[in-house]
């Protein structure tokens, strides 16, 4: 059974990670590399995609790619799947990560927010995952396999007021990937999706961090906010065979929020602590 | 090949696991996957049906054969006595189990007008009765504050409708149920998921294997019935210190068919 969590062959993977420099993208390449995949990570600032990936070669003694992309553009997506198969030959998984939740709308209230901020919120959220999933599939299908996998947000399956673009995005994502997982599910491609709830992005750097983010995991039913690595596991199993049978499906993984409590939309302690009588 | 280490989320050395069901080949498969990834592990038959029993007891020798220790058991979950008694023989025995896998599963396809009291009865009594008795025991059992895992393969007809199914998608949809309440209450200790299967190769009335033939298989997107390795790496996962932050949720295993039923 484990022997299907292999990504080293045979057959070889190569993975291509959106947003693969920092927190919950450089944790699931990291784990897809040391299962055995050839990575490529992609992020728009080129020097802590090469601070990344030379992380990445340390610790799982693979040379990764590192590909400068802006995911807004459908051509720099298109460019970035192109310069992984040129060089690694070939291309089976993308997960789909890149995505700002600090967009410029967050935290404005709908009706004072501009298109450019709103426009914004899709573009990186949701129109990024489909330029490189359109991108990828083409190269798929011609393989005649693959895995997709997008990365959402509990903010698309809950209301988030202070965030409204962002959560319309990441909902998008949701149904994005089921209808594209039934659309190639006959060509041998799977497309599932995880839906984080709040995730420390990494490790709190200083004692005030620590405190913020235990502030912030205070009312989420696991006590805490999830933290970056634990995503690791979770994406290995959808891109590997292990999955094989999954298909167009969300995996949460929220700390319990989603199911009861308090799902991991953000709200201010003090908006919480009245619905909650905390 | 043997010198690729388990993965981070796939490592359950040294652990305690207790799975209940074995009616479903599921059962054989996620206790062989449990051993594999390093835990004892021991096996408890659902019902005192003679075949579902000897299931078991194979698993459990599987287990040993792979330098586990374990211990089988012939339970009947519809009897909370039964269940109660059985775990604490089990604790003593074995070990309390830091992790229960519940996969009884009794199947029933019939028209509402043409079920049986006795039947619906049935049905419920194993599904979901036993599901809420297994995890109150084994909650009992558990240390104050000690981490656990709760994993309940259960089914997308308990979310999804299907002609002839009121009967198991009433106490399969229980169980969802059990696992949203169950996971506010156990945490932060102990997480509470469920595995949802479509149509596995198991599942009755699925008729034949060959798309061509069967108009069933051309609703599912992959085109197949799942089979019982399909479940097993998430068994593993949502069993491990990996998984502290996956609690209430219910992870399809359907070949996708929830996508579009």
């Amino acid at each position: 059974m484990l022997e299907k969590l292999r990504l080293d062959g045979p057959p070889r993977r190569v993975a291509i990670v959106t947003g693969g420099s920092r927190g919950l993208g450089r944790e699931m390449a990291l784990s897809l590399a040391l299962a055995g995949a050839d990575i490529c990570i992609a992020a728009r600032t080129e020097e802590q995609l090469e601070r990344t990936a030379a992380f990445l070669a340390v610790e799982s003694g693979r040379e990764p790619l590192a590909v400068t992309t802006d995911i807004r553009s459908s051509a720099d997506c298109d460019r970035l799947v192109q310069e992984t198969i040129d060089h690694f030959g070939q291309l089976d998984i993308l997960v789909n990560n890149a995505g700002i939740g600090d967009s410029p709308g967050r935290g404005r209230a709908i009706w004072e927010l501009d298109d450019e901020a709103w426009l914004d919120a899709i573009a990186v959220n949701l129109n990024g995952t489909f330029s490189c999933t359109r991108a990828a599939l083409r190269h798929m299908r011609e393989r005649g396999g693959g895995v997709i996998l997008n990365v959402a947000s509990g903010m698309g399956m809950r209301a988030t007021p202070q965030s409204v673009g962002y959560a319309a995005a990441k909902a998008g994502v949701i149904n994005f990937t089921q209808s594209v997982a039934g659309a190639v599910a006959r060509e041998g491609i799977r497309v599932n999706c995880i839906t984080p709830g709040l995730v420390a992005q990494q490790p709190p750097g200083t004692a005030e961090e620590a405190e913020q983010i235990r502030q912030r995991g205070r009312f989420i039913t696991a006590r805490r906010l999830g933290e970056a690595w634990e995503l690791g596991p979770l994406a290995l199993f959808l891109c590997s065979d292990a999955s094989s049978y999954v298909t167009g499906a969300n995996y949460p993984i929220d700390g319990g929020g989603l199911a009861g409590g308090v799902a991991p939309t953000g709200l201010e302690p003090d908006t919480v602590e009245a619905a909650t009588g905390g | 090949m043997a010198d690729w280490e388990r993965q981070p989320g796939y490592d359950l050395a040294g652990k305690r696991a207790l799975v209940v069901g074995f009616a479903n080949p599921a059962g054989l498969a996620i206790t062989e996957a449990l051993a594999e990834a390093g835990a004892h592990v021991a096996a408890a038959s659902a019902t005192m049906d003679g075949d579902e029993v000897m299931a078991a007891k194979r698993a459990s020798k599987a287990v040993a054969a792979m330098g586990r220790e374990t211990f089988s058991q012939g339970w009947d979950v519809t009897l909370p006595t039964n269940v109660t008694v059985g775990l604490r023989q089990l604790t003593k025995e074995f070990g309390c189990p830091s992790v229960l896998v519940y996969n009884a599963d009794a199947p029933l396809a019939k028209p509402i007008e043409k079920t049986g009291d006795a039947e619906f009865a049935r049905i419920q009594a194993v599904n979901v009765n036993g599901a809420f008795y297994a995890a109150r025991s084994w909650v009992r059992e558990l240390s104050e504050g000690q981490p656990g895992r709760l994993v309940f393969v259960s089914s997308i007809f308990g979310e999804r409708g299907v002609n002839h199914l009121t009967a198991y998608a009433a106490a399969k949809a229980g169980v969802l149920g059990l696992v949203a309440a169950l996971s506010q209450e156990l945490a932060p200790a102990v997480t509470v998921n469920a595995i949802a299967t479509g149509w596995m190769d198991w599942t009755p009335g699925r008729g034949l294997d060959d798309p061509a033939e069967n108009l069933l298989l051309r609703f599912i997107p992959m085109r197949r019935f799942g089979h019982a390795e399909d479940v097993t790496a998430l068994a593993v996962l949502l069993a491990s210190d990996a998984a502290g932050f996956m609690s209430g949720q219910v992870y399809h295993v359907d070949g996708g068919v929830s996508t579009h039923l």
